[in-house]
């Protein structure tokens, strides 16, 4: 038995209402921030870093993202975390989250990209435990609808500014009948290794291709790299009830975290 | 003081999971009454095959959509890309090559604009000519998001 909260989006009933469909389900896991904080990175390129980012302390490995402002680009996660050490990891370098904090680090000749050296950036650590074997619940209901304009709804304003409930812009709101949330139907992680040819396979089970974010962790799952989406490492080939992760070269060799959306590929709705 | 919803499985006053809902913690949303419209699926056509010479400094690009979001900040965007000759997704960028020059479709955006661009980079040395066929075409989907990417929410 399941208790809770379900909202569907305005316009659309409940009991038609896929769940891309709803505002909120308290049911279902979502992309809710739970830290956003500006971070200025020193110097870093060819130099030896441990630089810790954030304390979190969430005792679980967090969906992440570094964005930043000058280059209007997010760092990207390194590979290498095939490998099992952490010194090891050291010397491929880069963006991780362990646990408890966000930590930028690397040996000297890993970390060769000028372009972040004094680079003012935000953090985004989001309430997603993306190593979590996790698989929310499936309602699909047969009908189709589409969000329309109503008098009828739900809305939360925000904190961080001064608007007020008659505003008509989502940024206002933390929860408005008028968006779409990106609800969650699975996460966990999967393993390519070179006998699979690189390859490796999800079973989704929302009947048909959903969106998707990855990125890697390490063998033991201690660490993670964060989520870049204007560029993830893996290509997917998606079915109705599989995804399936492979290198955007030649053969992937690593251990992928993965976000899969309760959202359809080939549908916007 | 703030006020507003939270849901959890435990004690309101216990540490926050990955299950709880608190209505004061900004998520990412996508407008769905817009016009534009922040949310859509289509077939992007007219990709050609460009090339980087030694004429135009190794690098060419091609528009190949573009709209005005009406947000006027610049938003998170995600964009889905699906390769309609190998059934193959990709997030943000897709590759039709890559090495010592890169040949793909990416998006970008700023304060008004969403693009979707094709783009042969052959890194001030490299002529390349893209493998993407000419009048080849690329079903995309893209949601923009009504956060800001490059300020804080409390910024805005």
């Amino acid at each position: 038995m399941a208790r809770g909260l379900s909202i569907s989006q305005q316009g659309i009933d409940l009991e038609d209402a896929q769940d891309s469909q709803k505002t909120l389900d308290t049911r279902i896991r979502n992309m809710d921030i739970l830290v956003e904080k500006k971070v200025t990175l020193p110097k870093v390129s060819g130099v030896a870093h441990n630089i810790t980012l954030h304390e979190h302390n969430l005792g679980f490995l967090p969906a992440f993202e570094l964005y930043s402002i000058k280059q209007n680009k997010y760092m990207e996660p390194k590979s290498g975390f095939g490998s099992v050490d952490v010194q090891t990891l050291l010397y491929s370098g880069g963006l991780t989250s362990d646990k408890f904090r966000v930590t930028l680090f690397g040996h000297p000749f890993s970390f060769t990209d000028t372009l972040w050296d004094d680079n003012e950036c935000i953090l985004r650590i989001y309430n997603v435990a993306i190593t979590e074997e996790y698989e929310a619940p499936l309602v699909t209901p047969t009908s189709r609808s589409t969000a329309k304009d109503t008098n009828y709804g739900v809305k939360i304003l925000a904190d961080h500014n001064d608007a007020d409930i008659t505003s008509e812009e989502l940024i206002n709101y933390t929860l408005n009948t008028k968006g779409k949330a990106f609800g969650i139907q699975k996460t966990g992680t999967v393993i390519a290794q070179q006998n699979t040819g690189g390859n490796a396979t999800v079973k989704h089970g929302l009947g048909a291709p959903p969106n998707f974010l990855a990125t890697f962790t390490d063998y033991s799952r201690t660490f993670v790299g964060p989520v870049a989406p204007d560029f993830i490492p893996v290509l997917a080939s998606a079915t109705n009830e599989t995804i399936t992760f492979r290198g955007a070269q030649a053969a992937l060799v690593a251990n992928v975290a993965y976000i899969i959306f309760k959202e359809f590929a080939d549908l916007a709705i | 003081m703030s006020s507003g919803i939270r849901s959890s499985e435990r004690s309101v006053k216990s540490k926050s999971t990955p299950e709880d809902f608190d209505s004061r913690r900004s998520r990412l949303q996508v407008a769905m009454l817009k016009d534009p419209a922040h949310l859509n699926i289509f077939e992007l056509s007219g990709i050609t095959a460009i090339a980087s010479t030694v004429g135009n400094g190794y690098y060419a690009q091609e528009t190949l959509f573009s709209m005005k979001h009406g947000l006027g900040y610049r938003p998170k965007v995600f964009v889905y890309f699906y390769g309609l000759a190998n059934n193959s997704y990709a997030v943000g960028t897709y590759f039709y090559g890559y090495g010592a020059a890169d040949d793909y479709i990416t998006y970008r955006v700023d304060d008004e604009t969403l693009e979707i661009l094709h783009i042969v980079d052959g890194y001030d040395f490299t002529e390349y000519t893209s493998l993407a066929p000419d009048g080849g075409k690329i079903r995309m989907k893209y949601m923009i998001c009504s956060n800001p990417v490059n300020k804080l929410m409390v910024e805005m």
